[in-house]
Order: C-alpha cells, then structure tokens, then sequence
C-alpha cells in the first residue's frame, strides 16, 4: 500500500517537473500590447555560430547572430544595394570632398556623441584600429580583408575624423566600413583577432548587446541603451534558438513559440498556407549563386598544382557536353519549385549583373556528340570508356566524384538531379557529400578543394554589394591554392591572362560601368573555358510572423539586419 | 511385481532442445518470419517496375496510390521501391557490423576473463579507451585518414560502415564476455576438465563459451538495432552510403525537410526500421527464453 502511494507520487512529480521544465524554457513574452515597443522575439537559426565577430569566420551563420549586435560600421548596405551612413555622419565622395581627387585620401567623419555598448566613446582611433585589424596578415580574419593593405597610414586628426590614405585607388572603399568596427579598448592584440575574448562578447555599436549564451540552446541578445538612434532598438530582447531540426524550425512557428524563421525547409506557397494567419515566408532575391566547380587538374595525386590536367575534365569538349546534358530549367521549375531563380554566369544579381545566356543550353544529343568526338565510347554499362581520348589511357572509365556539403537539403536534391542527368549521357557522377567544415575548410585541415583532391564540387557563394575581393580570389591565375598561397581560392586551377587582366582594371577603376564591364568580360571568359557551370541562384527565404513589424528584406542583409526598426505586438 | 516404466530420459540432442524451446515462444517465431521476410523483399527488389532512383521531378511528392504503393518522394522516385532496395544496406550494416562487433567482443572479452591477470589490465585498459573516445572525433580523424588515401571511394564502401560500426560498439559484449567468463571459470566443470587435461583453448570454446551464448545474444540483438541508425548518421560525415543510394536512414533523414507537407516520406522508412527492431528485440527474448536452463518452459 505504501509503495503504491509512493509510486503514484514519484510519477506525478516526474509529470509535474517534465511540464514545468518545459515552460521554463520558453522564451517570456511580452505581455503588453502597448505600441510603445517592448517585446521579446525570438528567432530560429539552424546552427551555432561558433563566434559573433563576422571577420573571423566564413560560415553564413554568424552574420546572421553578428548583425544584431556587432556589425554596425561606419555604412550600411540597403536593401536597393546603396550605401547609407550609420556610424559616419555622411558617405565620403568626390562631391563633398571626402574622397580626394586623386582618389588616395578618404576622410571619414564620425556622427557626434557615439559610444559603444559599454557607455566607452566611439571615436576615429576606433577606426584606425580597425585598420590595424583587418590588414595584419596575422589576425586570422577570413572575409572583409580585401583592400585594406591598399591603406598607408590613417591619421586621427579629431576624435571624430580619420583621414585614411591609400597607396593606389580603391573602388571598394565605402564597402570596407560596411560590417562593423572594433573598439580599441575592449578588443584584444590586431594579430590575435582569432583568440579574442571579443568574439563571443563583443562590444559593438549594434542595436543589441550580448546577454546570455547557452551554447547548443540560444543566444539571447538584450537592448543596447547606447545605440546611436534614439529611441531604438523598439524590442527588449532577441533570442536566438538554434534548432537543426526543419521540421521542430517550423513547429515552433506554427506554435507561435519564434517570430522570425531562417531559411525555411518549405516552398513558400506550402509555408504561407500551412502557416495561414499566424506568419509568411518572404523571399528576397539571395546572392547565393550555386555553380559546379570542375577540377581542371589531376585529383589524388599529392599534387594541389594545375599540371597534369584532369584525364577527364581536362578536356574543354567534356565540360561542355556536362553543360549541355543538364536540363536547367527542368531543375529550377520542377526539382527546386521555383525557390531559385536561373543563373547564368558568377555575376547574377547586384550593379555587376551581366546578362548572359546559358553557353551551352540543355542538349542531350550535342553532349552525346561531343563526347564521342573527344574519344569516350559507350560502354556496357551505360558509362563510357576511354578510346583515344585526350588525357585518359583506354579503358579508363568515364566516372567522377561529386563532392558537395552535407545537411541542406535543396543541395543534395540538386546533386541527385544532376547525377540522373549525367548518366543519360553515359557520365557516372557519384555524390560525396561532407559536412560543412570539411568542405570549407583550409588547405591545412586538406580540405578537398584547397588540395585539388575532388573532380567536381558543387556550392554556392555570394558576393556582396563589392566583389573583387572574392572574385580576384577565385579566377587570379596567381590565387592557386599550394603550400606558399594556402588561403588561394582558384580551386579549379584555371590560368587565363585576359581573365588577369580584366581583374586588374575592376580592381583599380572607380566607374562602375568600366568595372561591370570587365566583370562580364570575366563572365564570358568563365562561359567560354568552362571552370564552371552556373545553375541558379537562391532566394532567400524568411517566416515572419504577422504580428513582427517594421522589417525589411534584403538581398545584402542577414535575418537580423535592420532588426533596430522592428516593432512586436503580442 | 510392477515394472518401474519411468521411461530412461532420451539423450536429446542440444541444439534440437534449444530450437524447439526457442519456437515455444510464438512472438519469437513470428519474429524470425518478418526478418526472413524483409531479407526476401530487400533481394528480389529488382522485380519491382522502377529502379531505386529513376527520377519524374514532375511528379514529386505524390500520395500513396495504386502506381506507387508508398507514393513518390521529392524528385519523384518510387518509394516503395527505395524502401525495398534501403532494406539491403541497412539489414546488411546491420547484421554484419553486430557479428563482427560480438566476434571482437568474445576473443577480448573471453581471453581477458579467462586469463586474468596482466592480460586482464591491458586489455581491459584498451576497452576503456575506446569507451572513452568520443564517437565524433574518431569519426572526424578516421574520416579525416580515408579522405587522404589514394582510393578516393573507399570511404564509401558498405565494408567500412560495418567496421567502422563494429570499431565502436565492440567494447559492450566484450565487457559482458569478460563478466561471465569471471564468474563461470570458478565452475566445477572447468575445474574438472583441467584435471582432465583439457588445453585453456578447449575449455573456453568447448565449455565456458556456451554457457555465454544467451546474454551475448541478447546483446547482438540489441546491438543490431543501433547499428541501422547509426549507419545513416555516418552519412553526415561524408562516410557509408552517399546519395543517390537509398538506405532506410537517409530516406528517413530527407523526409524530415518535408514533413509536414509529405508525411508519408518519414513513416514508411521509420516503420520498417521499428519493425526490423522490434522483430530484433523479439528474437533476442526468444532466443534467451531457449538457452536459459533455470526459465521454466510452460510449454505455452
């Protein structure tokens, strides 16, 4: 009889503390409906950033937790691609002088009375810091870089000017300031950036300011009192809740449990209608454009250098017949449902878009032609086999890897599809997917393409609102990567001297008709040598819940961008 | 004078006994049908009208109808056919690696029991080392040593999975061969069978061993269960089975982008994984029903 009670007792207990236990990790919502502001909104990420200062890694994620707190800099990007002062009180250009005629001085003024999450003053030794930062070779920062070695010196003539000379014309100059400054005295050594206590406590001029971290769980971000517009940010707190799971991401915005919802795993017409009356899914044209990357030199052979050439890809005829044997449209339309939209060359959106059509159409029997012509017959098994082709011995069969990154689905479907299109026309493609971490790792940690171990590797990139550091990285003939260049970014191996001197002129012209130009330049030399097939670009997709106001989409932002103008009622 | 009849007790043979004990237990006899089923199934897959990844992105996502008995996934394939050719890898890891995993298990577990002693510490101190690594970082560098040798597709072969599988889970049986061994090499009949003259070799195989076969089972079966999820969560890390290749788990870990729009993606692969665990488990029961000598057989 005792042990009957007992027993009922303990499992009621256990009932009672799983329920508690399950209300005590909600997030507290905001019980007024006050139009005051207020408010907590919650926000679902898929993945843990590892850190919140955007210069020090490459993984899209942290951008995205970044923005909220650390990435207010001197300009922002909006959402029609132009620079807005926010930190700097207007943007330095040849008409009010703060763009020098020669075009080496830059001077940049600071609004008045700014000051950092900490109460500390925001001043233009901040700026030279920054400076300092991001053009040391040794601070193991890996994006935002590009063009800060073109800066000589920066003088600090006022607590509120920094005078910034370069040593030859920098067209990206306004983008350098765009995704935040480091304050001097919160920060650590320029050359230990990648140890700083910083980056996952950062002092920033952002809109939030890091409260609480509970690493696998959420990142919860309080209002920042010291952010530069008065009255902003309107919501009391963020709460990111990292949740890998599509189908929990989108449970919990059907519960009303999150607000905001990163790259949902629906389409939009299944998101909006299973999601009728509590929240959308807005799409913004996304700057990830996903191309095949073709490993021009020999894989697996110990040797990351261009030479020899790949047996199979080697060959220009091969590339092309891949090109033509990939129903691009059936791919967009059917496969992907219109979540993506059509991508023709590496310049796909922004200023530098050029319009260029596919350079070799869908065309089953022409990929078959050409690659008879390039001496693979078909074997008896559907794949073909080498007979006098250019670089394989006969008898070597005509099958590759295709490497690609783990845990996102559209890009394995995409590789499914393109596998099935392959081997219509005797190609055998077989999918070798890593995680994340494998495939954009350093050439350190022998990440395939930074050694050339792969044959053809399918990602997507995104350029932001100034290219030419990613793209100077990809196609220079000097950026392959090897022991001496280990950060070169030329995975394909590819050499091509109009290419060179096209990125010379777009990296030093300040017209941006002449820069486009040289970039399409590049685009048609891409289409032409084939180191890469472009497939499409991704929108980015983003659930809102009805009741969050005040956002704006934007190709050039994050989830959290703009996140100061948001507005909450319960 | 009455003729004592009490029949002289017929000398049965071992193995009938424990078989016909085993069958007594009738959920485990209807256990060993569905997996005999399953395996019939995975093999004659080729009879199925589709292939596992013969495509029609145009008609993705449809509901289970007369032309695809479990409907078609997000590029259009047939599922039931994936489901039937997912059964080969996932029945195949999942046999194997347990064989392989209990094989390893019994030689250390039985030699470290028997022998005791040093022997006993250094193997014993290897098993704790390998129950200490952390499974993801011995993924990561066994990962990070296959990519860098010059078969680029060896990471993908079954045979890796099912070592790999095995490499992990070893230490469990072995600990429990090692525990029995510790307890029945006390037992008279070993004693008996030294003064005998009986080698360490014949002792173990011929008389220790089978008295083990019950809880090693048990341990298989469960085993065995682990080792068909683990083998889609390999896939993570670039190992086992890629894309386009169907297996139970990675049909089942796709579905969960879709869920809530195609439902049936996610149940039909994680019915067969609960049936094949369940029919598992059940074998193990019946199987420690039939050679445990003190259960009482009710002869139900």
């Amino acid at each position: 009889m005792k042990i009957k009670i007992l027993t009922v007792l303990v499992v009621l207990g256990l009932f009672l503390s799983a329920c508690g236990g399950a209300k005590a990790t909600e997030p507290a919502v905001a019980t007024e409906a006050a139009s005051d502001g207020g408010g907590t909104v919650t926000l679902i990420i898929p993945e843990e950033p590892a850190l919140l200062n955007y210069f020090a890694s490459d993984a899209a994620i942290v951008r995205q937790a970044a923005e909220a707190t650390s990435m207010t800099g001197l300009v922002t990007i909006d959402e029609k691609g132009e620079f807005v002062p926010m930190l700097a009180a207007e943007l330095p250009t040849a008409e009010n002088g703060g763009l020098s005629s020669d075009y080496l001085t830059v001077t940049w003024k600071l609004k008045p009375g700014l000051m950092w999450s900490d109460g500390k003053p925001i001043t233009s030794d901040d700026i030279k810091f920054t400076w300092e930062v991001l053009s040391n070779p040794k601070s193991g920062a890996l994006v935002g870089t590009t063009g800060f070695d073109q800066i000589t010196s920066v003088e600090t003539p006022d607590d509120t000017t920094a005078v910034l000379s370069y040593s030859s014309p920098y067209p990206g100059y306004l983008d350098q300031f765009a995704y935040g400054l480091f304050p001097r005295h919160a920060a650590g050594k320029p050359e230990d950036m990648a140890n700083w206590e910083w980056n996952r406590k950062p002092v920033g001029a952002g809109p939030f300011i890091l409260s609480g971290w509970e690493s696998g769980q959420s990142l919860t971000f309080a209002r920042n009192p010291n952010y530069f517009e008065k009255g902003k940010p309107y919501l009391d707190t963020l709460v990111f809740r990292i949740v890998p799971e599509p189908a929990a991401q989108t449970a919990m915005m059907l519960q009303g449990e999150a607000q905001v919802h990163l790259w949902p795993g629906e389409v939009k017409a299944q998101y909006d209608e299973l999601m009728k009356g509590k929240a959308t899914q807005v799409l913004v044209p996304g700057i990830w454009n996903t191309a095949i990357d073709f490993n021009l030199s020999a894989p697996f052979d110990g040797d990351p250098g261009p030479t020899p050439p790949h047996p199979i890809l080697g060959d220009l005829r091969v590339r092309q017949a891949i090109a033509h044997a990939i129903d691009y449209d059936a791919l967009v339309n059917d496969v992907l449902e219109g979540s993506v939209s059509p991508s023709t060359n590496p310049f796909a959106y922004g200023w530098y878009q050029c319009d260029l059509p596919h350079p070799f159409p869908y065309d089953v029997a022409k990929a078959n032609q050409l690659l008879d012509e390039a001496g693979w017959v078909m074997g008896a098994d559907g794949i073909r086999v080498a007979k006098g082709a250019m670089y394989a011995p006969d008898g070597m069969r005509l099958s590759m890897e295709l490497q690609g990154y783990t845990s996102f689905e559209p890009i394995q479907r995409t590789e499914e599809f393109i596998v099935e299109n392959l081997k219509a026309v005797g190609v055998e493609a077989k999918i070798q997917n890593y995680d994340f971490s494998i495939i954009f790792g350093t050439y350190e940690d022998n990440s395939p393409r930074a050694i050339g171990d792969y044959d053809m590797l399918i990602f997507d990139r995104g350029f932001t609102t100034e290219p030419q550091g990613y793209v100077a990285q990809a196609y220079s003939s000097t950026a392959m990567p090897s022991p001496t260049n280990p950060t070169g970014g030329n995975y394909f191996r590819w050499s091509n001297p109009a290419v060179d001197d096209a990125l010379k002129t777009a990296g030093s012209e300040f017209d941006l008709q002449v820069r486009k130009d040289a970039y399409c330049k590049i685009a048609e030399q891409v289409n032409t040598d084939l180191p890469q097939v472009y497939l499409y670009v991704f929108q980015d997709g983003y659930g809102f819940a009805d009741n969050l106001t005040g956002y704006t989409v934007s190709t050039w932002g994050s989830m959290s961008w703009g996140a100061q103008n948001w507005e909450y009622k319960k | 004078m009455t003729e004592i009849t009490s029949a002289i007790p017929q000398e049965q043979n071992m193995a009938r006994l424990i078989i016909k004990r085993f069958f007594k237990h009738r959920l485990a006899g209807f256990a060993i049908a569905t997996i005999v089923l399953l395996i019939l199934f995975s093999a004659f897959a080729f009879l199925s009208p589709y292939e596992a990844t013969q495509q029609e992105p145009t008609n993705s996502f449809q509901k289970p109808d007369a032309q695809h008995w479990f409907g078609t996934d997000e590029l259009g394939r047939d599922i039931f056919t994936r489901i039937l050719y997912g059964g080969r890898v996932s029945l195949t890891v999942g046999l194997f690696s347990t064989f392989l995993s209990i094989a390893l298990g019994v030689v250390v577990g039985s030699l470290s029991g028997y022998f005791g002693g040093w022997l006993d510490s250094i193997l014993m101190r290897i098993t704790d080392a390998f129950l200490t690594f952390p499974t993801i970082f011995v993924l990561i560098i066994l990962g990070a040593f296959l990519r860098e040798q010059p078969i680029p597709w060896l990471k993908n072969s079954v045979l890796v999975v099912i070592i790999i599988i095995a490499t992990l889970s070893w230490t469990w049986p072995a600990r429990l061969v090692r525990g029995l061994f510790l307890v029945l090499r006390e037992r008279e009949f070993v004693s008996a069978s030294r003064a005998m003259g009986g080698s360490d070799l014949r002792i173990i195989t011929l008389h220790i061993l089978p008295n083990c076969i019950g809880p090693i089972l048990v341990s298989g079966t469960l085993q065995m269960a682990s080792a068909i999820i683990t083998e889609s969560g390999l896939s993570y890390l670039g190992f086992g089975v890629q894309p386009p290749t169907p297996t139970w788990g990675s049909i089942l870990s796709t579905a969960q982008t879709h869920v809530f729009r195609a439902p049936w993606l996610a149940v039909y692969p994680g019915f067969m994984i609960f049936i094949t665990v369940m029919a598992i488990n059940y074998i193990g029961d019946g199987l420690r029903d039939a050679f445990d000598p003190y259960v009482i057989h009710t002869g139900k």
